[in-house]
């Protein structure tokens, strides 16, 4: 058996190598320092030079190949969800440099969802239209994967168009979409994938395109971070992250889960084990909270 | 540079600005105060925003 990142997080905050924590005292970057970043971080993701990975590709075995998609069809998907799902929170700024910000944001969730479409047409083969692309790479993905992105961040970007000025909804889709799908998912897939295409000198088109969108994504989960900093000074909206953590963890446990596997079960992904991997989102999770104020609750299945 | 220099500077992740400082380490993330960044493990991360050691720099402010 192994440890999922549920299991990590039933045991909530086991405390660090010392009493105290110098996480909270971490100064973060405001939303328009982040857009200044944001600028001069720009990048373009339709000159990428795909050749060699079309070889790399053809190279790959039946097995790599089907590994790869799956690993990968969860990133091509996520942004697509990510970039129609973000509007709500766009809507929600309350100054005009956290507009500017959000703004960017959206912007790069879309060149995300470029770099992977062309990914998937150049060098993995899939003819037809990007919407017919996303529908395939849609076959590849577990239950827990559509829970997430089709029910929770649908229903919490919803909130926020209903009434764009409701914090509570803003505080729940910042800690859905910032904190577990970018913060504890998204950032240990990119690690992982990034590591073996690395090790393994294959994909070097998709890694630079990859590298950008981590780049971006760490700005992003900067930003979630010092929203949910600034809130969390309220006790009552730092006890409703927690709240929202217990409600998703459970199923963004699943998310990592790949095809024919439990959670629980013990697997590896591209090589490297599921207790590593789920170590990894665990971690992520539990200092970004300390930086935020917010302890980790201790969750367990629904 | 000499051994106290590497302890002694610290470093900012270009992602989203958090400073990494030998003195207090990063106990959370498993590096125990004391670590000169050259030290710290290529597999840790920016505790902030997830960034690898790679995308820190020199920071001198």
């Amino acid at each position: 058996m192994t440890k999922t990142l549920l299991d990590l997080t039933a045991q909530g905050d086991v405390g660090t190598m010392t009493d105290e924590s110098k996480l909270a005292s971490v100064q973060l970057m405001n939303p328009q320092q982040l857009y200044e970043l944001w600028e001069k971080q720009n990048w373009v993701s339709q000159t990428i030079d795909l050749t060699k990975d079309k070889e790399d590709w053809a190279a790959f075995t039946e097995e790599e190949r089907s590994n790869m998609a799956w690993n990968l069809s969860s990133f091509f998907v996520g942004e697509e969800r990510v970039t129609t799902q973000f509007t709500g929170l766009v809507a929600a700024y309350e100054d005009q440099s956290e507009e500017a910000f959000l703004t960017t944001q959206q912007v790069d969730e879309a060149r995300h969802a470029q770099h992977f479409n062309r990914f998937y047409e150049q060098v993995v083969g899939y003819d037809g239209t990007f919407d017919k692309r996303l529908e395939r790479a849609r076959e590849d993905l577990n239950e827990a994967f559509l829970i997430l992105f089709d029910e929770h961040l649908v229903d919490a970007c919803k909130r926020l168009l209903d009434d764009p000025r409701d914090i509570e909804a803003k505080v729940d889709f910042v800690t859905t979409y910032h904190m577990v799908i970018e913060g504890t998912l998204a950032l240990t897939g990119q690690y992982y994938i990034t590591d073996y295409c690395e090790q393994h000198d294959v994909l070097p088109g998709f890694v630079e395109g990859f590298r950008n969108i981590s780049k971006d994504e760490h700005r992003h989960v900067a930003y979630g971070t010092w929203y949910l900093k600034e809130k969390c000074q309220e006790p009552a909206i730092a006890a409703r992250v927690q709240d929202k953590l217990v409600e998703l963890l459970p199923v963004a446990a699943g998310v990592f889960v790949p095809p024919g596997m439990q959670l629980g079960d013990t697997y590896e992904i591209l090589g490297y084990s599921s207790d590593h991997v789920n170590e990894f989102a665990f971690t992520a999770l539990s200092r970004r909270l300390k930086v935020i104020g917010v302890e980790l609750p201790a969750v367990t299945a629904a | 540079m000499s051994s106290d220099t590497l302890t002694v500077q610290r470093w900012i992740c270009e992602s989203c600005g958090m400073i990494y400082d030998p003195a207090e380490g990063d106990p959370d993330g498993g590096i125990a105060p004391g670590t000169a960044f050259e030290d710290v493990p290529n597999d840790w991360f920016c505790p902030v925003c997830g960034a690898r050691k790679r995308d820190f720099a020199p920071y001198d402010g």
